[in-house]
Parts: structure tokens; C-alpha cells; sequence
């Protein structure tokens, strides 16, 4: 019994100690930090508190004022939780936040104001450099310009000297194309000289078509073209030409002959004791002066009367003339058939050979001449009036 | 009369703190009601909205600070005030620090414009020497 009162006793010895203790731990027990206590002793830790610190501004000592002040309410915050006065703990960490953050709020004003600084600085150094560099890109585009405008002067002149070329050359194409066409404008003229129009009617209808297609062309200025047709149409005139010439030729000479013929036998009939007439042998043409051999010859004679040889002179003049120059001349002598026609084929000849000596006494060229005798043929007359047949013919022969 | 005096002396006695405490609670709703003002002003100062929590924070504790005023625990409201003064010129300085923050960008960007400006001057430049040696300028 007493043993177990001692041991209730010593038990009791035991457990009280630690009951103590552990009334003493509840009531002493450290309580959860505060989280405002904890965020101020975070807000502390940042760089940015430590910053606060480091100000050399204006704003160093205010800022180093706040942070002290922050300290003090974190240590007091500190103790205060440690103490579990947990109310004023809290009070305490929240004034030292608001200090701290104050201080922070200081040192990013510093910085700030630090990065304006450097961004003006930065501003003026980069205005310095692009007024710099302006001006050297002014100065090379002012010569780059330069360069384009000699390049484009350059690029004008070329082109100018083009045109002129293209000018040139079209001048000249044209001027050849006109040179062309007036070639062929001669020809075609030339052709008209020719009544080639009528002469060689396909060849010139051909020519003047080409050459007003060649005029329309050159109009156009299709030069080559035009070219081609004024030759094309010179050829054809000059076709035209070398087939109506000869018919031309022929024509124009007939009718020069017609025409002189006429005048001579205008002049022939001026002549007096002379009759003229006009017939045709085939293509030959024949003006026939006609003399009665009464008018020159007496009787059977072959000579020329003398005295009547004075009728021969006009007759002269006019073979003499130059118009007439070219005519051959034919003298042929005639009788009236009522004889005998033995003797009359050598009477007729000898009179014209009077007639063909009297003449060229009196200048006309012999050759020109030729006396022939026809005896009794081609009577003109009969009856009472046949001594007509009598007769001397000057028959000037012509085409 | 002398009894009417002592009775006037014991009523005067016993009036003062209640009237001191009065006083007392006027002077704090002045301060809690000039602290909501400040609020409202920071509130428009803070473009940025760099205090926005800060404010919430500051708007919460005047509440806290009117309550306590009107359980009559002006010692209590006196903390709060004055953590509320110094929770206010944090938050001015916080503000001023964002707008010379916005600054700052304005003008750093300002400078990152103009740097540009001069990156493309400097390559037109590059490119109008090369132009210029092709049309036959000198180099």
C-alpha cells in the first residue's frame, strides 16, 4: 500500500512536469505567421526593397527613411507574432508593407525618370546620327539624280537620233517612192505621146491602173509597196510604148505625108496650065501634076518648045522645096493612043526626059527623078477632046 | 445655491470625457471621411491602374476603420488611420511612378521609332551608293 502511494506519488511527480509543460506549450505554442507578416518579409527580400536602398537622388534619404521605418515594423511585427499578439502583428507588417511599397514606389520613380534620361539621350544621339545619315543619303540621291538625268538625256539624244534615222530613211523612202512613181508618170506621159491609150490600150490601161494604186500607196505610206507599183507600172508604160511606137510611128508619118500632100496639092493647083489630081496605086499615093504636051511640046516633037519651057520654073520651085524634098518623083509621058504605037512609047520617054533635063537645069536633085514614057496608055479623054491624052504627069509618090 | 453649484460641478465632471469622446469621434469620421476623398482622387490619378489592389486594400481598411469608429474604438481607428495615410502616400508615389514608368515606355518607344528610322535611312543609304556605282558614280 505504501509502496503503490509511493508510486502514485512519484507517478504524480512524474506527470506533473510535463503537464506543466504542456499547458505551458498551448499557451505559449508560436501561432501561424500572419500572411501579412510573411508578405512584407517577402516584399523585403525583392530586389526591388534592396533597390530602395541604393537611390542616389533626391529621393535616397526618403527612400532609406522608409525602409528603415519598414524594418522597425517588420521587427516589431516579428515580435508581436512571436509574442502571438497576432492584431498588432498584423498591424504592424501592414504599416511596414505600406512603407516598404513606398519606398519601392521611390526607386521606381529613380528608375523611370533614370530610363527617360537615357531614352532622351538615346534620342538625341540618334537625331544627331539620322540627320547625319540624311544627309549623306540626300547628297547621294541628289548625284543619283544627276546620273538619271544624264542617263535620260543620254536615252533622249538616242532616241532623237532614232527618229531622226526613221525620219531619214521614211524621207528617203518616200522621196525614192516619188522618184518611182514620176518615173513611171514620164513613162506613162511618154506613152501618151505615143497614143500609146490607143495603140496598146491593154498595156497603158495596165500602167496607169499600177501607177494609181502606186500613188494610193505612197498616200498610205506603204513606201515598199508603192515602190513595187511604180515600177510595175513604168515597165508597163514603157510596154505600152516600145508596142504603140511603131504603130504611132507609121500613123504620124501618114498623116505628115497626108498633110503635106495636101499642102503640096494646094500649091500644085496654084501653078498655071497645070491640072492636079490624086489617086492611089496600091499603098502608094500619087499628086499628079498634069500638063497638056500642047503646052510644051509642038506636035510630034520631044524637045521643048523654046519659049515654053517658062512653065517649068513654078513647077521647079515647088519640087525644090523642102517640104517636098523627099518625095521621089516619077515623069512620065503620054500619048494618045491613035497613032502608031511603036512610036509613041519612044516620043513619050524623050519628052519626059525634056521634062526631067529641064527640071534639073533648074535645080532639082536627079535623083529624085525618074522619067519614064507610057506610050499610048491610060487615055484620059476620047473623041474630039483626046489630044488631052497628049500629056506630061509630074506624079510626086508618097505612103 | 451651493448645492445647485455642486450639482452643476458634478454633472460638468462627469460630462467631460463623454463629451471629449465626442469629440474624439468626429475628429476620426473627418479623417476616415477625407481618406474615402483621397481615394476617390487616386482612384482618377491612377491611369495607369497601377494601385488598383493597393486602392481595394485602402477602401477596405476605411470600411474596417468606420466600423471600429462606430463600435467607439478610437485607439483601433487611430491604427488603421494612420496606416491608411501612409497606404495613401504609397500609393501617390506608386502612381507617379507608373505615369514616369508610362514615360519612360513612351519615350523608350519614341527612341525604338526613330532607331528604326535610322535602320531604314542607313539601308536607303546602302542601297542608293550601290545605285549610284551601278549608274557610274564614283563609290
Amino acid at each position: 500500500m505504501e509502496s503503490f502511494v509511493m508510486i502514485k506519488i512519484t507517478r504524480g511527480l512524474s506527470i506533473l512536469p510535463l503537464a506543466a509543460a504542456f499547458v505551458l506549450s498551448q499557451g505559449c505554442a508560436l501561432k501561424p505567421k500572419p500572411s501579412e507578416l510573411e508578405a512584407l518579409e517577402k516584399l523585403r527580400a525583392t530586389p526591388s526593397a534592396a533597390a530602395a536602398l541604393k537611390l542616389k537622388s533626391a529621393r535616397a534619404k526618403k527612400a532609406a527613411g522608409l525602409v528603415k521605418d519598414s524594418d522597425e515594423r517588420l521587427k516589431q511585427a516579428q515580435d508581436k507574432w512571436r509574442s502571438s499578439d497576432l492584431d498588432e502583428s498584423i498591424d504592424a507588417a501592414l504599416m511596414g508593407q505600406a512603407k516598404l511599397k513606398h519606398a519601392i514606389a521611390l526607386a521606381d520613380q529613380d528608375a523611370a525618370e533614370q530610363r527617360i534620361r537615357q531614352a532622351d539621350d538615346d534620342l538625341n544621339d540618334l537625331s544627331d546620327e539620322q540627320a547625319s545619315v540624311q544627309k549623306d543619303l540626300d547628297a547621294v540621291n541628289e548625284t543619283i539624280g544627276l546620273l538619271n538625268q544624264t542617263a535620260q538625256a543620254k536615252e533622249e539624244q538616242k532616241s532623237i537620233e532614232a527618229q531622226m534615222e526613221a525620219d531619214r530613211k521614211l524621207s528617203a523612202d518616200k522621196s525614192e517612192t516619188a522618184d518611182k512613181i514620176s518615173a513611171a508618170e514620164l513613162a506613162l506621159k511618154t506613152a501618151d505621146t505615143v497614143q500609146a491609150s490607143t495603140y496598146a490600150k491593154a498595156e497603158y490601161t495596165a500602167a496607169a491602173d499600177t501607177l494609181a494604186r502606186a500613188q494610193a500607196e505612197l498616200q498610205q505610206g506603204n513606201f515598199r509597196a508603192a515602190q513595187m507599183s511604180a515600177d510595175i507600172a513604168r515597165k508597163k508604160a514603157e510596154e505600152a510604148v516600145a508596142a504603140a511606137q511603131p504603130i504611132y510611128a507609121e500613123k504620124t508619118k501618114a498623116d505628115d505625108n497626108r498633110a503635106r500632100a495636101d499642102m503640096l496639092t494646094r500649091e500644085a493647083s496654084t501653078i498655071a496650065g497645070v491640072e492636079v489630081r490624086r489617086d492611089a496605086r496600091g499603098a502608094l499615093q500619087r499628086i499628079v501634076l498634069m500638063i497638056p504636051a500642047e503646052q510644051l511640046f509642038t506636035k510630034k516633037q520631044s524637045m521643048i518648045t523654046p519659049g515654053r519651057d517658062a512653065m517649068l520654073d513654078p513647077v521647079a520651085t515647088l519640087m525644090k522645096k523642102k517640104e517636098y524634098q523627099n518625095y521621089p518623083v516619077q515623069i512620065v509621058g503620054f500619048a494618045d493612043p491613035h497613032g502608031n504605037p511603036s512610036s509613041l512609047l519612044p516620043l513619050t520617054l524623050a519628052r519626059a526626059q525634056s521634062v526631067q533635063t529641064a527640071l534639073m537645069s533648074r535645080g532639082v536633085d536627079s535623083k529624085r527623078v525618074m522619067a519614064t514614057g507610057q506610050g499610048g496608055a491610060e487615055p484620059i479623054s476620047g473623041g474630039k477632046d483626046r489630044n488631052r491624052n497628049n500629056r506630061i504627069e509630074i506624079v510626086f509618090l508618097y505612103q | 445655491m451651493h448645492r445647485y453649484a455642486t450639482c452643476f460641478l458634478l454633472l460638468a465632471t462627469l460630462s467631460i470625457p463623454a463629451l471629449a469622446r465626442a469629440g474624439e469621434a468626429d475628429d476620426l469620421q473627418r479623417i476616415i471621411e477625407d481618406n474615402r476623398q483621397t481615394v476617390n482622387d487616386l482612384e482618377r490619378l491612377d491611369d495607369q491602374k497601377a494601385a488598383g489592389m493597393d486602392l481595394n486594400d485602402l477602401r477596405t481598411w476605411l470600411d474596417r476603420a468606420w466600423n471600429l469608429r462606430s463600435q467607439e474604438k478610437y485607439d483601433d481607428v487611430r491604427v488603421i488611420t494612420d496606416r491608411c495615410k501612409a497606404q495613401a502616400d504609397m500609393i501617390r508615389e506608386k502612381i507617379a511612378a507608373a505615369k514616369l514608368g508610362a514615360k519612360a515606355a513612351q519615350k523608350e518607344a519614341e527612341v525604338a521609332h526613330k532607331r528604326a528610322i535610322l535602320d531604314r535611312t542607313k539601308k536607303a543609304l546602302e542601297n542608293a551608293r550601290v545605285q549610284k556605282i551601278r549608274l557610274g558614280g564614283k563609290a
